[in-house]
Order: C-alpha cells, then structure tokens, then sequence
C-alpha cells in the first residue's frame, strides 16, 4: 500500500495501480476516452492528462508512488485538456460525447479544420477484439492522419465471430452494426443468429461467436450460452427452487 | 583470417599487423561511399586496378569508406604524399599513375581550388578537412572497410582485448561515465550512466542495441560509419556487452542503406571467423554474438520503444514505458540502446584513454557526467553551403567556424546569396539565426536555443530559403511519419500541416499564428513519445526567429525569399539579351521572344518552377512577390 | 512467385514471426509489390493475423500493396535535397511522366515514389532510378534521364 495525494486529499492506493485507477475508485472524475478498465492502458488519447509531482502526465499511464502529489486541474491541465479535445473535435466534429465535454471542460470554439471522420481512434475496438474477445478480427493500418481501424484491408473478416464488442466498447459509438431477428451484421459481414434451445427466440449469439468461445476454453458451458434471457432466468429459478424445495423436504 | 585464441594472441597479431604496414609506399585511396559511388566512384577504381594490374605495378589500390567530402567526388587520395584528387573520372587515371605515382608531380586540373580559385594539395590542407578533427573517421579514408585485416593493422580491436584481458565490468563502465561520452542519437544522455543501470538490473539475459535507423533527413554520419569502418561499431559494442552482460546484440539498420548493411554483415562474419563474435570469444568464458534487422521505411521507428517493437516483429508503434528500458526493453529483458556514432566513439576511448577524451570539448565531467559535452560530434553540413559533406569537430567548435571555415560559406555568396539561418537537429530540431554563429555546438547550448543536436544534420539555409516554407517541410514530413498513436501529434500534426500549407499559400490569418503556438505546446507536453514531443520545434524556433516572414505572408502576402510558388511571379527585365536559353529550358513553353531580344512570361502558362531564373546568365529573371507583382505585370 | 519459392523465403528467415518485417521485404524485391494472397499465405505460414500482415504492410513504406512499373523513380524528399529544389524536381517528372507521385504509367514503365531522405545529401536533388543514384539533379535533365531509361 502506498498513499497518494490527490487535489491535496489524502488516498490509499495499492502499488502498481495508475493514479487514473486510484482517481476513478475514489470517485474523481478524469476525462479519458482511450482507457478501458478490462484492458491494458495505452496512453493513446491524451485527454487524462494530470499534473503529477510538477509534471503534465497523462493518468492512464503513469504508476502511483508512494507520496505522489496529483493535482487534476490546474489551469495548465485544464489548457492542454482543452487543446486535445480541440484536436479530438476537430477530426470528429459531429460526436455528441465530444459536445458534452467541451461544455465540461470550457471549450468554446474550434478553430482548426475539421475533418470529416467518424473514429478518434482511440484503438478500443481491436484491444477489445484481441485481448477479450480472442478473436483477432480488426487491425489497425497505415500510419499518421492515414491510420484506420478495420478487418485487414478493410474487408469483412473470416475471424470476426459478430460479438459486437467493438461497437459497445467504442466511446464515440462509431461501430455500426445491424440487427434482424436472424442476422447480425457487422463490418460487412452478415452473421446467423442462433436460436434459443428452448423457445427459439433469437440469441445474441453467433455460431462463431460460440465455437471460438468453446475452443478457448473459457470457463463457460455452451449449452447454458444457448438460452435466450427469459428462458435462462426460468432456468435458473426452476433449479434454484428445486434445490430450495429438497433442502425443505430434507429437514 | 584463423581464429584467435586469446586476448594476448589478437595484441599481438594487431601489433605484427600495423608493424609491416609501410606509410611510404605508393598507395592509392578511392572513397567508396554512397556519394562517391553515384558519381562514378566504383568505376574509377576498377580502372585504377587494372590499369596497376596491367602495368605490373607496385602500388596497392584501396577502396576506402566515405571521406566526407561527397559533393567533390569521386576523392582519389595518392599516399605518400596524400595529394588529393576530387571529381577523378575514368580517363584521367593513366595520368595520374604517370604523374604522381611513378612520377612527383601532381595535376592541376584535378586539385580542389576555393572560391578564391586558391588551389590545395593535400587531403589535410584543403579547409574542408582542416579546422577538422577527424578521431571516429580517422581511419575512413585510410583502410578497406571490408577487410578486418585493415581495420587491425590501424590498432583495431586492440582496445576490446586489452578491456577483456584487465579490466572488469565494473572499471569499464566507470571508464566510459568519466569519459563524459553521451549518447549522439540525439537526446545526450551519458552512455555510461546507461550501461550502468543496465549492467546492475538483475538477469540472466540482457540484450544491446545499436541504433542504426538513422531517420533524420538531412543526416548521413551514421551511413558512412557503418560503410567506412563497420569494425569499430563492432568493437564499441563488444566492449559495452561485455561490460553490461549482454548475450546478444541487434543493430537496427534502417532500409535505405543497402550499402551500410552489406558492409556490416561482411563484418560480422569476419568477426566470427576471428573468434570476436561467438562462443568464448578470444578464449574466454564471454559469449556474445550480433543480429542485424532491418527497418522498413519509418522514421519513428528510431524512437527506443518502436524499434524494439519492430525487432520484435510488430510495427513500429511506440510502446508505454512502464519500467525503463534498462530494466525492462527488447522482450521485456533489461536492454542497452545507443546510437551508431556512441558505439563508434567506445574503442577509442579505451585506446587513447578518459585523459585524451576528456581533453577534447565542453564543460568539466569531473562535476557531473552531464556537465558538457566531451569528444568530438559528426555534423552532416549540408543545403545552401559551399562545401557540402560529413565535418567531424571538437564538440564545442562554433556555428560560423562549421558553415564559413569548412563549409567555405554560402553558396552562390557571388551572387549576393547571403546566410540566413542553420537547421540542426532533423525534423525536431530548430532553426538557428545568424546572431548564434558564434555559439559553440554542444547538446545543451543547442537546447538553450530551442533546437536540439539530434544525429547533427546542419542545413545551411540562406536568404532565398523561406523559414514558413521550412517549418511546412518539416511538419508535413512528420505528419507522414507520425506513427498514429496519439492525439496531439497526429490531430496536431494535422492541424499545423493545414495551417502553414494555407499560410505559404497566402490564405493564413492573424489568429493562425497564436493557434500554431497553442498547438505547439500542448504536443510538447502531451505527445506520447519524443517523436510528438519534439514535432513542434521546428514551428516554434521559426515563429520564434523569424516572426516577420510569417507575418509578411499573412498579411502583405509576401514571400522576402521569393520561394512560395503563390505569391510569386517571375519577370524578364532590361538585362535580356536574347539568348533564348530561358525560352528553350521552359518546361511548359511559356516564355517567347525573338533571338537577341528582350523575352517575355506569359503568366498564364507559367508554373512559377524557376528553371529561367536559374539558366539565366544575365540576372535578368526577376522574382516579384507581393505589391511588386500587381506593379511591375499590372495584374 | 509459386508457394515453393514463398515457402523458402520464409523458411530462410526460420519462419520466425518475430522477422515478419524482412520476409515481405524479401518478396517484395521479388514481386515488386505485396499481393494479397501472399500476405494470407505469409500469415498463415508464421502462425499470425492477417491484420498483422496488412498492419505491417501499411505501416513501412518501404511497401507496396499494388504493382509498380517496370523502372521506379524514387525522388529523394530529404531536407537537403528539398531546400535545393527537389519538390521541382518532383513536379518536372510528374509533369514529364504525366503520372503523380505514387502512380504508375498506364503502360506501367514508370513509377513515380518518394522518399525522405537516403543520407546521399551532398548530391541533392538527388534521384534514384532502379537502384542507380543520380546527384545534383536539375529539372532541365529530366526528359533525358527518362528517355535513357525508356530504352532500357
């Protein structure tokens, strides 16, 4: 255990955890676009910026030490937040999350060129993709002002298994994907939905999806996957009241 | 050559070498470098082979790495006398066999004259190399870099087996921190200071890297190490594996030097079969061996973090430094990074000793490794500068002695060019105006003037150079470059890129110029890497020096350098006499006018390229710009 | 290039992922450009993503993921050779070849790159064609130097 100052208060924070961390539990609040708490931060956005020990340093990234002075908004933190979502604004001008911390933050007007773009590129969708999902489905390419967030070459992949992951986890909702009763599609690629084992109702499921759980092994039965909400929540009340009425015919 | 078995047997093999070489005998030294080779170079020394081969003669023809002087060459140097040839083409080889290898004399034609038509005979007398001090390529134009034979039989690898036979870890790295060396990739960091923190993380398996992706337009020192003497690279760095206890190194080479990695891989192997590289090398219990990779065309990839990325097969994306690469760096062993010119500066810092280093340069390392900067730095001068090439100099040596003494001053100065400022330090360094010309170039006075020594590119600029234009080049090629991680520098990069592209265009604003300083700040303190970090500079010292030329373009919608192409115009004056050279050149034929008469552009063809103004022999193309235009055309 | 010669290429790197990077360098020297079914194969073979491939080949433009012509003129952009004229330079080619730079002649003779920067900087402008480096170039010795490729 080590303890942190923050805004001058105080704060116990475990060694090894990023001040973003110790901020967000004590219920401090740090723009941060690019940080995700199931993944490895990357320091990509820059819009966590804090000062620590005297230094502009961005949250996400930078590791707790024993007596560390954080301060989250001195005016120079508040100047190059505001420039960075000014950058953030202007190559993706029409986000309404990117609206609403500009009213946060002060930024009143953008005066560099805006671009038509949709994506910050934050990289959550392939982090997701890769590190959670396991599926590997999304890359990023090229370089600079030409770098994009998609399948490789931009064409539907055979790896994505239609989890949706990448469009729930990105921040400025620029994943579209598209939903019938028995298609999921997403990236170009047009997926079944599988049906549950018990009503048939559609599941947000895709044989994919489910094949690729199973071969990573993660600790989950295929068969409980294969149930449509209602019926799973039926599941789990007709055993759990079968478990209740044997312990009650037990006594 | 046969394998050596120990430290003892290497000194002695070096000694017998350097003993029979024979300093007075006929030799002739051709610079092979990649400047000289594009002129004509390989050609000129296959002649001299065969002529000496065809003739019988005894007279040993070495095919030596870069001199330096690539703008004069191809450079032929005939020992003893160490006359000095340049611009030597294939028929004049007979004659200077004749003249002044079987014979005294020397041939004017070929000698290097001045400005001042002064004409110098020997390598060493000619300015260029004068006010030099040559200790890192020292033995450039003097052995064949193919050969290790040749780099021994001028001491080479004497200095590793000395270190290896007497001194433990501990005293080398305490060698090398009193040295003052600091690392020439650009940052200064002590080197010694590195190896130790490297040395003393615990670890059975640790890795050295030589940083080889030198990315800085503009600079070349590494390249001619690398070509020219490819050995002490090898020897610098089997001194700091065996002081930091590395097992394997990697020396990143970066894709557009097919020469340099030719002659680095021939190294190795020579290496190998001497027992330098390997299992017990020289007999001993060390073990240490050298793996080249190769970049693919990405200038960040010099940053530390994305060349370890890309050596370990990723692209060459910075990566989030939670510990230091000392502790944790090519697959997350603890690893020593410095550049081609740091490594190359070890072997004679350990053959010459601290005393010697520490003679040459700045400040007093006794105080603190950080106090000056010791040893000698590698300038590549080139741009708007008389005498282009590599110019290695006492750390310290000044500004105007760099660009005047050697680089014999500003090209076209005849023709009232006139110097106007000197860019160091690549794409993230800054420009520095004349009233710094007396400042002695050291790491930290070029940080106090808001530019940086980088990998020590010097580009000359003068008063036809557009410092907006400049600052343009540089953003656009780091836009490119910018790996694409982060905001501020991409989105940055970006932005700027958008702004100064307007500016030259004569469509900036006021406000532009408080926006580029708000932009620049905020990349400096916020960029994920030094790459971001450092991409303002060229905007900031250029806003900073030279305010007015931005100012002239916003709102007189003039260019004082006459170099953006729209705000320019170009007009044929009285001075024409009709010799229709400028009609003929016109790459769109928009110039027109009769033999021996005043000729004249026709605006709306023109492509404001300035192939007239450069053939004209009249000074007779003027370039207009701002009000000048609407009253010299009328439009 | 058949599956064999791919195979031996990255069989000469130990079909060790970690050297990706000089595998598609090597069969880029053979192919002149990437194509899409050797990236998939290179993949495949190396046991990673596709999307690494394609993020690899995206990345280093030392890459091309289309054909190019027959002779590659590669414009030296360098701070050297920029402050003595290459950008002109660059103009009289494309203006030349009637190609922009990244482009290929529709007879696929000529291509046009750039590059920035390969350390020949005392010889700016300085253009490379196929290999060979050519110094001090002026826009006037453009047409020249492309006709002496042309009949190559």
């Amino acid at each position: 255990m080590v303890n942190i100052y923050i805004n001058g208060k105080e704060v116990a924070a475990q060694k090894g955890e990023t001040i973003l961390q110790v901020a967000l539990r004590e219920g401090y609040d740090i723009p941060h676009l690019c940080y995700h708490p199931a993944l490895k931060a990357e320091g990509n956005c820059r819009l966590c910026l804090v000062e620590a020990a005297g230094k502009i340093v961005t949250s996400c990234t930078t590791v707790v030490k024993d007596g560390l002075e954080v301060n989250l908004d001195t005016e120079e933190v508040n100047r190059h937040r505001r420039t960075v979502l000014e950058m953030l604004k202007g190559l993706v001008p029409k986000s309404p999350l990117l609206n609403e911390l500009s009213i946060k933050y002060g930024l009143e007007k953008v005066r560099i060129a805006e671009s038509e773009e949709v994506c910050i590129k934050c990289g959550l969708c392939v982090r997701v993709c890769s590190d959670l999902i396991g599926a590997d489905a999304l890359t990023q390419e090229g370089r600079g002002t030409e770098t994009f967030f998609n399948p490789p070459f931009g064409e539907p992949s055979p790896d994505c298994v239609g989890c949706t992951s990448c469009a729930f986890i990105c921040p400025v909702q620029c994943i579209k994907y598209e939903k019938t009763d028995d298609t999921i599609t997403i990236w170009g690629k047009t997926m079944d939905r599988l049906k549950c084992s018990n009503c048939n109702a559609p599941l947000d499921l895709t044989q994919e999806h489910l094949d690729l759980i199973v071969k990573r092994g993660d600790n989950l039965h295929a068969e409980d996957l294969m149930l449509c909400d209602v019926c799973s929540r039926a599941q789990t009340l007709s055993t759990m009241k079968t478990v209740v009425e044997s312990q009650l015919n037990l006594e | 050559m046969e394998r050596l078995n120990s430290p003892d047997d290497l000194i002695k093999y070096v000694d017998a070498l350097e003993g029979a070489v024979d300093h007075n005998k006929p030799k002739v030294s051709v610079c092979r470098g990649t400047g000289c080779i594009a002129s004509g170079a390989s050609e000129v020394s296959s002649t001299f082979k065969s002529e000496v081969e065809k003739r019988n003669l005894d007279i040993q023809v070495v095919e030596t790495g870069c001199h330096g002087f690539c703008e004069r060459g191809p450079l032929v140097v005939i020992h003893p006398r160490e006359t000095f040839y340049q611009k030597v083409k294939e028929n004049d080889i007979s004659e200077i066999i004749d003249k002044s290898l079987l014979e005294d004399g020397v041939i004017p034609r070929l000698q290097y004259r001045d400005e001042n038509k002064t004409v110098y005979e020997k390598e060493n007398e000619v300015p260029f190399y004068k006010h030099q001090m040559r200790v890192v390529f020292g033995m450039n134009g003097h052995i064949d870099p193919t050969r290790i034979e040749d780099y021994m039989s001028y001491g080479g690898y004497r200095a590793f087996a000395n270190v290896l036979k007497e001194d433990n870890p501990v005293d080398i790295i305490d060698t090398v921190i009193k040295s003052g060396l600091r690392g020439r990739g650009g940052a200064g960091f002590p080197a010694g200071l590195k190896w130790k923190s490297t040395a003393q993380t615990p670890g059975d398996i640790k890795y050295i890297i030589c940083n080889a992706d030198e990315g800085d337009p503009g600079a070349f020192m590494d390249r001619s190490i690398m070509e020219g003497n490819p050995h002490s690279v090898l020897e610098g760095m089997l001194i700091g594996a065996y002081a930091i206890g590395a097992g394997v190194g990697y020396i990143y080479i970066r894709n557009e030097y097919p020469l340099a990695l030719d002659r680095l891989e021939t190294a190795l192997d020579q290496a190998r079969d001497a027992g330098l590289l390997g299992d017990n090398i020289l007999g001993s219990s060390f073990c240490f061996d050298v793996k080249i990779s190769r970049g693919g065309g990405a200038f960040v990839c010099g940053e530390s973090t994305a060349l370890m990325e890309s050596i370990e097969g990723r692209v060459g994306r910075p990566r989030v430094k939670w510990q230091r690469t000392a502790i944790s760096g090519l697959w997350g062993k603890p690893t020593n990074i410095n550049n081609v010119e740091t490594w190359a500066n070890v072997p004679y810092i350990f053959s010459r000793g601290i005393d010697w280093f520490t003679s040459i340069g700045t400040g007093d390392v006794s105080k603190s490794p950080w106090d000056g900067s010791k040893g000698t730095k590698i300038f590549s001068l080139v741009g708007k500068v008389n005498n282009t090439g590599l110019v290695e100099v006492p750390m310290g040596t000044t500004l105007r002695t760099i660009v005047f003494d050697i680089g014999g001053g500003i090209k076209d100065s005849k023709k009232g060019r006139k110097f106007k400022a000197v860019q160091t330090g690549g794409p993230s360094g800054g420009c520095i105006p004349e009233e710094f010309l007396d400042i002695g170039v050291d790491f930290d006075e070029l940080t106090r003037l808001g530019s940086m020594m980088g990998s020590g590119g010097l580009i000359v600029m003068d008063d036809r150079t557009c410092m907006v234009e400049v600052a343009r080049y540089f953003v656009d090629f780091l836009k490119e470059e910018s790996c694409g991680k982060c905001t501020p520098c991409r989105e940055g990069l970006r932005a700027m890129s958008e702004i100064l592209n307007r500016i030259v265009r004569g469509k900036g604003k006021m406000e532009d110029l408080e926006l580029l300083e708000d932009l620049a700040q905020t990349m400096v303190v916020a960029s994920f890497c030094n790459l971001g970090q450092t991409a303002a500079n060229p905007v900031l010292s250029t806003l900073k020096y030279f305010r007015n030329e931005y100012i002239d373009h916003v709102q007189n919608k003039i260019c004082t350098a006459r170099q953006c192409t729209e705000l320019i115009k170009f007009d044929i004056s009285e001075n024409c006499t009709g010799c229709t050279i400028c009609a003929r050149k016109c790459p769109v034929s928009a110039i027109s006018g009769e033999t021996k008469k005043i000729h004249s552009i026709d605006q709306s063809k023109c492509v404001q390229c300035g192939v007239c103004y450069d053939v004209c022999n009249f000074n007779a193309v003027n370039i207009l710009s701002g009000p000048e235009i609407g009253d010299k055309l009328g439009v | 290039m058949n599956i064999d010669q791919l195979d031996s290429i990255i069989e000469s790197w130990n079909g060790d992922r970690a050297n990706i990077l000089p595998i598609l360098q090597d069969v880029q020297k053979e192919l002149n450009y990437l194509p899409r079914d050797t990236m998939v194969h290179i993949a495949k073979k190396l046991g990673v993503t596709l999307g690494h491939v394609s993020s690899m080949a995206t990345f280093f433009s030392s890459f091309s993921l289309s054909p190019r012509g027959k002779h590659i003129v590669t414009v030296c952009m360098g701070t050297a050779c920029h402050v003595r004229g290459a950008p002109r330079v660059l103009e009289e080619f494309e203006r030349n070849l009637e190609i922009r730079d990244g482009e290929n002649t529709p007879d696929m003779q000529f291509s046009i790159e750039t590059v920035n920067c390969v350390g020949a900087c005392a010889l700016g402008p300085l253009v490379i064609i196929d290999g060979n480096y050519h110094g001090n170039i002026s826009t006037s010795e453009v047409s020249g130097l492309v006709s002496k490729y042309r009949e190559k």
